[in-house]
């Protein structure tokens, strides 16, 4: 399920401005991405627990690369960062859905 | 057991083809029983739409019908029914799974999934005020599947389940054996999963195999206590999920003899030759001789020697428990015809000689009179009986709509049995005994004979 990039009209000094705030995050320099470093709350495991196979793998693969980086005290070569525009929100369909359903069954147990 | 192989049997018999008529046409028939005022239409979509009113319950039934048995598995497909079948309660894409179970249980209504080995029959009985909600959550659940793929898993072990519960019946298994013998793949496909393909099923296979089989012509929707009007207003905006047209395979009958041993006390053995589907002519004489021969014992607790001309000729051979019944399955294009029994384990060889020296009696020295008369009673009886019960009543018409294009009534039914002569049940006989036959026997097989050594 791969998440469309969403294209927001934004003016060139914010983008210049976002991808150097991005950049000064620690997690990009280890190889990780966004959605890898969210908090594992319920509803997070919950979405991780139904993500694709192969989306999972790599998922496990860029945590357990970045541990052992930040284990040595190191991080990746500058060309191997993850870029803003390849970072893929992928979990956030997974998380919606999980909400949503957690929404109806609150909204049926209100009665 | 030989009372559900009657049932089974003799409702399958119902299925005829009378005459060619326009699917479209507005069908009002003016019976006394029965089928007084289903009509029958066809959506724009394409899928036949029936209904019969009633005034007197207030319970609904609607069931929509595909014909997307397990005859029409490829063999890399094979349980993909019994897969679907279990997966009706997930969530599909109009609703999640618990909401369909809350509206559901909110509306006191029952949604169950039956396949046939030609068909898949979604159910819904609800109450009439609550017919929107009900067929909502049957369309959608029927139609609209979404087959996520962490719910797909949670089906496998379901379906595990489920084969272990037939593999723990011989009756059962010794059903599945005998199709697969008689017609190895079409009608031979088993209505469960085998265990290689636990944990197989995948959401892009089921979604691949709704999308090619649930077209248009071949489904139907049913309505029992609903009228057409509003019956067609609920079903506006469903969607068929697959497209074009697929033809399918024609059952072709082999024969052949499979046995499995498990031990224990008991054998179960059936031998059939290959019958006649529900679209021959002489399918209703086929029920006639089925009653003839004997389907198992009419008074509860009774040995049934008096009722059934095999359970008297294996009474003669044995004096130790036994049962025994005369087999006719019905399907569209094919069918089979035979005897199903069952014994200790050391006088199976006796049992089954003697039924089947019956057998070859019927062909050889015809039938009495007075036996034609009271089979054609005991047919005609069963189904009256059957149709006392709605859920038997929509399944029938379901069935005959899919397979036939047209429903028959019941005193069209009475008709044609009554016009069965004792030639017509001795053509019949000889035509139909003196086929291939086919052997399946499950149990304690130290004295059943094989096939060769019976005939």
């Amino acid at each position: 399920m791969a998440v469309a990039a969403k294209k927001v009209a934004v003016t060139v000094w914010k983008m210049t401005l976002a991808k150097w705030a991005y950049n000064k995050s620690y997690f990009p320099s280890l190889g990780m991405m966004r959605d890898d470093c969210l908090y594992e709350t319920d509803v997070v495991q919950e979405a991780i627990k139904r993500l694709p196979n192969n989306v999972y793998d790599a998922r496990q693969f860029r945590m357990s690369r970045a541990i052992s980086l930040s284990g040595c005290k190191d991080t990746l070569p500058k060309d191997e960062w993850t870029k803003l525009e390849e970072d893929e929100l992928y979990l956030q369909p997974y998380i919606a859905e999980v909400e949503r359903e957690r929404d109806i069954k609150r909204e049926w147990n209100k009665q | 057991m030989s009372a559900k192989f009657t049932s089974r049997s003799v409702l399958q018999a119902f299925k005829r083809h009378v005459s060619a008529r326009a699917n479209t046409a507005r069908q009002e028939s003016t019976d006394a029983a029965g089928l007084q005022g289903l009509q029958v239409s066809k959506l724009p979509n394409g899928v036949t739409v029936a209904s019969l009113d009633s005034t007197t319950s207030p319970v609904a039934r609607v069931v929509l019908v595909a014909n997307v048995g397990p005859r029409f598995e490829e063999s890399d497909q094979l349980g993909i029914t019994h897969c679907l079948r279990v997966s009706v309660d997930q969530a599909n894409k109009s609703k999640t799974a618990f909401e369909l179970t809350r509206h559901l249980t909110q509306i006191g209504a029952n949604l169950s999934c039956t396949a046939t080995r030609e068909n898949l029959m979604y159910s819904l009985d609800c109450l009439k005020d609550n017919l929107d909600i009900g067929v909502s959550c049957l369309v959608s659940a029927a139609t609209q599947q979404a087959f996520k793929p962490w719910e797909i898993q949670d089906c496998q072990q379901r379906i595990a389940f489920e084969a272990a519960v037939v593999e723990q019946q011989p009756e059962a298994r010794l059903t599945e054996m005998l199709h697969q013998v008689a017609y190895r793949d079409t009608l031979g496909r088993s209505l469960y999963a085998p265990s290689h393909m636990f944990g197989k099923y995948s959401s892009e296979m089921l979604m691949e195999y709704v999308n090619k089989n649930f077209t248009a012509e071949r489904m139907a929707v049913i309505g029992l206590g609903i009228g057409h009007k509003q019956l067609t207003r609920y079903l506006k905006t469903m969607s068929v999920p697959g497209s074009g047209s697929n033809t399918a395979k024609a059952a072709k009958y082999s024969g052949g003899e499979v046995r499995h041993e498990i031990g224990g006390d008991t054998a179960y053995a059936a031998i059939v030759t290959e019958g006649l589907g529900s679209q021959n002519k002489d399918a209703v004489a086929l029920s006639v001789l089925q009653c003839v021969m004997g389907c198992g014992p009419t008074i509860k607790w009774s040995n049934g020697s008096a009722a059934s001309k095999i359970i008297q000729a294996a009474g003669q051979a044995t004096d130790q428990p036994f049962a025994t019944s005369c087999i006719n399955t019905t399907y569209s294009d094919s069918g089979l015809f035979g005897f199903y029994a069952v014994a200790q384990a050391s006088q199976m060889g006796q049992v089954l000689k003697a039924v089947l020296s019956e057998f070859g009696s019927v062909t050889k020295n015809g039938v009495a009179d007075q036996d034609v008369q009271k089979a054609k009673m005991q047919v005609k009886a069963c189904a009256a009986m059957m149709s006392e019960n709605g859920s038997n009543v929509i399944q029938n018409i379901a069935q005959q709509l899919l397979s036939e294009g047209t429903v028959q009534s019941q005193e069209e039914f009475f008709r044609l049995v009554d016009s069965v002569s004792k030639q017509d049940v001795v053509n019949v006989a000889k035509k139909v005994i003196n086929g291939k036959p086919s052997m399946a026997a499950i149990g304690n097989l130290s004295t059943t004979p094989h096939l060769d050594e019976l005939m």
